[in-house]
């Protein structure tokens, strides 16, 4: 291996990225070529600025993105109706008004029955009212005088 | 529902909101703009939450979200940024007149070698070195083979190391 291999080991050494073996021959080169030992001072140096630079952050960078969102909405109309229902329950729950669908036409199928029922019997005893008040021998009224004037 | 995109939008800025700052700054060489761009792409980031179903690879989409901001801004400001650089170039000069070195002035040589680098080999530096990008993922980025980016990256660090050492007298 020449120097050039040996710097690049450097750089993967530094990315904890070189191998173990390889570790081994870099710094054995190391010891004895003084153009590569200066190669990894620097590189070291550079590597740590920028190591010290990326946790530099604007403390008030946080503030303004976060003021910027949209403000959180509270439990909405919409929400409720975009709450995800298990599958079966739905099922279950559909059935169930079909059930009572059912049973309240036929309630009120059966009262529209009794009702008709009853309004046939109320016409049918009127008429046979009719027929009886009719059928009465017509009344005579004979005037009495009781004035002996 | 909102409340759990508030919660993966927190957790996402937590964790990637570094990387996005420092490629910015580096590309832009100024903190304000880079701290609008980073709030553009995250601003960017929550629109789209709804529609991500993968989270696995969203440091590689913020990145290339910030890459169209940083190119929109180079477009709007071409002639200024030339100007930003000529100044850089002259404080490099000033700062590299005392004798002694201490370590803060050799780390502010680093920024200055590095803001100094030309924009295409600026940008996969930082996706490297501060947004901890893989090779495929730069080279996705900016349309190059994962062996590209490698050799150039090595060229990079290269050079820099070079232009570092003289001006620290290694």
């Amino acid at each position: 291996m020449i120097c050039k291999d040996y710097q690049l080991c450097i750089h993967e050494f530094l990315e904890n990225e070189l191998k173990k073996e390889d570790q081994k021959l870099l710094f054995s080169h190391l010891g004895e070529c003084e153009v590569c030992r200066d190669y990894f001072s620097t590189a070291s140096t550079i590597r740590q600025t920028i190591v010290e630079d990326k946790n530099l952050f604007p403390a008030s960078l946080d503030e303004e993105i976060y003021l910027q969102l949209p403000k959180k909405k509270s439990f909405a109309f919409e929400d409720f109706f975009s709450v995800k229902i298990p599958a079966y329950f739905a099922y279950v729950l559909l059935a169930m008004v079909i059930l009572l669908s059912l049973t309240l036409f036929n309630e009120v199928n059966q009262y529209k029955n009794e009702l008709h029922q009853t309004a046939l019997q109320l016409k049918e005893q009127k008429r046979t009212v009719e027929l009886l008040f009719n059928s009465l021998p017509a009344v005579e009224v004979h005037p009495v005088s009781n004035n002996n004037l | 529902m909102e409340s759990q995109k508030f919660i993966s939008f927190s957790n996402i800025y937590n964790n990637h909101k570094k990387p996005v700052y420092h490629y910015a700054l580096k590309m832009v060489q100024s903190s304000m703009t880079a701290e609008d761009i980073v709030q553009n792409v995250f601003m960017k980031l929550f629109e789209k939450m709804d529609s991500i179903k993968s989270f696995e690879s969203v440091r590689y989409w913020l990145l290339k979200t910030a890459r169209n901001e940083v190119y929109s801004y180079f477009r709007k400001t071409k002639n200024r940024k030339e100007e930003a650089l000529e100044a850089n170039e002259e404080t490099l000069i000033e700062s590299n007149l005392g004798n002694e070195i201490e370590e803060k002035e050799v780390q502010e040589m680093v920024r200055n070698e590095i803001d100094l680098l030309p924009a295409e080999l600026r940008e996969i530096f930082a996706l490297r070195e501060y947004s901890e990008l893989s090779y495929e993922e730069i080279g996705q980025i900016v349309g190059l083979s994962k062996e590209i980016i490698k050799s150039r990256l090595f060229t990079i660090r290269q050079k820099l190391i070079k232009n570092v050492a003289k001006k620290i007298g290694v």
